[in-house]
């Protein structure tokens, strides 16, 4: 019973944040909305890897795809944001069950260079298309309105992104729990016993891959709406390794993991920042042309430690981590409460 | 020669060898039998190696063996052909003998052990150039087993050199390893055939469930009626 | 006329790739691991070397050869330290760790060496060899010989030497090698200090035309992705053709279908996955089930 009560209370205090917070953590709700949009991707990106075992290392071109495609909807044809958005999703699901084909001959390294390769690829040749994604240069695609209301604020679009991700979570769950998801792990552990129990391995790894690009296409829809301006080349292979430390950070094969993964990754930055800008406020280290290139870039080399201890030390992410933690919290709860007990009571 | 003295080892949590003692002489077969799982694998992976005891001791010549790597126990004089053939699939014949001969440094030994391996398996002589992955079950059994003798050992681990054969080509490869025997390599063989490996063997132990449940020479075990109704079909 | 010195530019940039491919294709040849960190060890390797040369007074050679020496110990480390734990972990906890070093190697060589891009000199200097109506730059016929030679040394030690077939042996089937008696360990370690000896080869004769920058082979390691699945990822002359035929054809489709130069590379890489994932000299690699 109290877990729910926690549940309900948790829900309205994440409903009310956007509103109660004062204006100088404004930072604090950008980085969650980027957060979250990258959790969409990072949940879609999980039940193609995590659940169906498939490597992808060129996620960030299905989002990028999707956000040109809402972009090209909403702007320029004049398709109301509303349904730009899911329609962006299904030609980005479109584009993945294609993707999803060469990849039926591939597995393991050989398809780790494939999508690697995809992922350069398809920004490139989005370049090309200078009238529809403005090449170098970008476009800036417009912000969406609702009965009057503008959600141009990072305040309002929190909202707009909290529906989204909880109706795709319940999505997610949903495709875990059916015979697709139980389909999904046969072809992840053995794709030869899959194929002995009758699972087609094309129409489940296209399925897969599909379904991971709709969640990658409506978050680039929902993004490009967000920043306000897009250009290909920001969907290359920096946004692709943080999605996949996030769902390996977080835990593979949880919806949980990629949302927890993806808010701790979006918020280290800010952590890190902190610290450099307090340490070159104290000047100590002006005169170190080292220390200068560590405040400038300390993300990275985190994010790289991070992925190295995970896999060497906590290969279940960190919603395993807590799980262990609440097992060990509970036998020891346990082992209080016999000791409790007074003796000659059963 | 080789001795194991009270050795208990296992997977994990799992003990898979209880108590064993076991022997085998200079020269001698000895064969080690028991059902499925019943710890004859395990056995030979701890005196190769692979798997440390977790207690008792396994001496070669006098000398503790227990805790050295495989890489270090394979010079002293043991060679393995083990569970699964493991051949190497992509190397040719020729080339996984010659990674049978790895540890050694005396070439014209080598060679002349490489004609002497090939007289005792024309069919490998035929096929010296191909890879290893278009040989037939029973070429790569016995070109495991060629491999192991490359390294002219001692003691020769044989690990169910008859698993999935057809019986002419088993009783081929019985032959050669009584022929080696009787060139001096001692030979301990772990095979479900019991039948064959009875009459192969000069001393045989039976495993029950990791322990030892019976020892002695072949000939009497093979008109012991328990071994009879157990192991050779009654 | 121009064709035929398109096809020679082709081969220029080509044997970069090819060089860039080598170690790829030898790490993963012997020890199953994609290396997604090879670019930075190159980058690596060509920093300590432009370092070496212009802090220390190293004559180039010289530098060279050093940095050859501190990249064969950083690829043995490597292995030591991140590799070799996960030799019983799923595939993709390695590739997951290959991805973790790639930003720390990139991460701190820009701590070390910031981020400005700095020219970076060719071993040759000297007028360009003309050959009837063809140009031959000095800097492009070292690359291509220095490419050729590795290809034809690899070759051999993989054919010829105990060492080769024992470092092919290990990669297929690591318990049998060590019942044969082999330090697989050794092996492995001597595997990755090639494979850093290659990626900083590459890298000091790939600086020069890219100037030397954190991320100058952040475009190159998809070239050399792409080399190596056209020439086969299990057969290192395969790296060198993939290498040359990529750089030639490349040249040849930026002459007719210029908008397509870019993209070309990595659709190739899709493209030659789907119809030949073996490559050109490649051998599929059958799996046990």
């Amino acid at each position: 019973m109290t877990r729910k009560l926690l549940y309900v209370i948790g829900f309205a205090a994440v409903l009310a944040l956007p509103q109660v917070l004062p204006e100088e953590l404004n930072w604090l709700i950008m980085l969650l909305d980027r957060a979250l949009m990258i959790a969409i991707v990072a949940i879609g990106l999980n039940i193609l890897t995590g659940n169906a075992g498939q490597i992808s290392l060129g996620h960030a071109a299905f989002m990028g795809f999707g956000a040109f495609v809402c972009y090209g909807l909403t702007d320029i044809i004049g398709v109301p944001f509303w349904f730009s958005v899911p329609i962006a999703g299904f030609v980005a699901a479109i584009l993945g069950w294609g993707l999803g084909f060469p990849a039926l001959r591939l597995s393991g390294h050989y398809l780790a260079i494939a999508t690697l390769g995809f992922g350069y690829a398809i920004p490139q040749i989005l370049n090309l298309f200078e009238g529809w994604t403005g090449g170098w240069t970008g476009v800036k695609p417009s912000v969406p309105t609702l009965f009057g209301i503008s959600f141009s604020s990072d305040r309002a679009y929190f909202y707009l992104i909290l529906v989204t991700l909880v109706v795709l979570v319940w999505i997610a769950r949903n495709i875990q729990r059916s015979a697709v998801g139980r389909a999904f792990i046969a072809l992840r552990d053995s794709e030869v016993a899959a194929q002995a129990m009758g699972i087609s391995l094309a129409k489940y790894k296209t399925m897969a891959f599909a379904i991971s690009a709709f969640y990658a296409g409506v978050a680039g829809g929902l993004w490009a709406h967000w920043l306000n301006y897009i250009s290909p080349g920001n969907f290359g292979f920096g946004i692709s390794i943080e999605l996949f430390t996030i769902i390996v950070l977080g835990g593979l094969g949880t919806v949980s993991g990629a949302i927890v993964g993806a808010l701790f990754l979006g918020l280290l930055p800010k952590l890190t920042e902190i610290i450099s800008l307090s340490l070159q406020r104290s000047g100590a280290f002006a005169d170190s042309f080292f220390m200068q290139n560590v405040f400038k870039n300390s993300n990275q080399v985190l994010t790289g430690v991070i992925l190295i201890l995970v896999v060497l030390y906590l290969p279940m992410g960190l919603v395993d981590l807590w799980r262990k933690a609440r097992v060990w919290w509970e036998t020891r709860r346990q082992a209080a409460g016999r000791q409790a007990v007074p003796r000659g009571v059963k | 020669m080789l001795k194991l003295t009270n050795v208990s080892a296992s997977y994990g949590r799992i003990e898979a060898l209880h108590d064993i003692s076991l022997e085998v002489p200079e020269g001698k077969i000895v064969a080690l039998l028991g059902a499925n799982g019943a710890g004859k694998t395990t056995t030979l992976r701890v005196i190769a190696g692979i798997l440390h005891p977790t207690r008792g001791s396994v001496t070669f010549d006098g000398r503790d063996i227990s805790r050295m790597e495989t890489e270090e126990i394979v010079p002293l004089g043991i060679a393995m052909s083990p569970e699964g053939r493991q051949i190497f699939t992509g190397l040719t014949v020729a080339e996984n003998l010659r990674m049978g001969s790895y540890t050694r440094k005396d070439k014209a030994g080598v060679e002349r052990d490489l004609e002497w391996v090939l007289s005792l398996f024309p069919r490998l002589k035929e096929r010296l150039n191909q890879v290893g992955a278009t040989l037939s079950g029973g070429e790569q059994q016995m070109l495991a087993i060629a491999r192991a003798l490359m390294a002219r050992p001692r003691l020769l681990l044989l690990d169910e050199p008859s698993l999935g054969l057809a019986p002419m080509i088993v009783r081929d490869i019985f032959t050669i390893i009584r022929k080696v025997n009787s060139e001096g390599t001692a030979v301990l063989l772990v095979e479900q055939n019991a039948n064959l490996a009875l009459r192969t063997a000069d001393y045989a132990y039976i495993l029950e469930t990791g322990k030892l449940a019976m020892h002695g020479p072949a000939a009497e075990l093979r008109r012991n009626p328990e071994v009879k109704r157990i192991y050779l079909g009654g | 006329m121009i064709l035929a010195q398109q096809i020679i530019s082709g081969l220029a940039t080509g044997s970069l790739y090819a060089l860039a491919a080598l170690g790829l294709v030898l790490i993963f040849k012997t020890s199953d691991v994609v290396n997604f960190a090879q670019g930075e060890m190159a980058m690596f390797g060509t920093f300590i070397a432009f370092t070496l040369m212009m802090k220390g007074g190293v004559p180039y050679w010289g530098a060279f050869v050093l940095a050859l020496v501190f990249a064969a110990v950083f690829g043995m480390l490597i292995e030591r330290i991140v590799i070799r734990p996960l030799s019983t972990a799923p595939l993709i906890s390695v590739l997951i760790a290959t991805l973790g070093l790639l930003n720390i190697i990139n991460g701190v060589a820009g701590w070390i060496w910031g981020y400005d891009p700095k020219p970076f000199p060719t071993g040759i200097s000297g007028a360009p060899i003309r050959v009837g109506g063809l140009v031959f730059t000095l800097p492009t016929l070292l690359n291509l010989a220095v490419a050729l030679v590795l290809m034809l040394a690899f070759f051999a030690l993989f054919k010829y030497s105990l060492m080769g077939i024992a470092m092919r042996a290990v990669a297929e089937n690591r318990l049998a090698a060590r019942l044969v008696g082999v330090h697989t360990n050794r092996v492995l370690a001597i595997t990755w200090g090639l494979g850093g000896i290659l990626a900083a080869t590459a890298g000091i004769l790939i600086a020069p035309v890219t100037t030397l920058s954190i991320n100058m082979m952040a475009e190159m390691q998809v070239k050399a992705f792409t080399a190596g699945v056209l020439g086969g990822f299990t057969s290192l002359p395969g790296a060198v053709v993939g290498g040359l035929l990529l750089g030639v054809l490349e040249n040849l489709v930026g002459q007719f279908i210029p908008q397509l130069k870019t993209p070309f590379a990595f659709a190739l890489i899709v493209l030659v996955l789907i119809f030949r994932p073996a490559g050109l000299l490649g051998t599929v690699q059958r799996k046990k089930v």
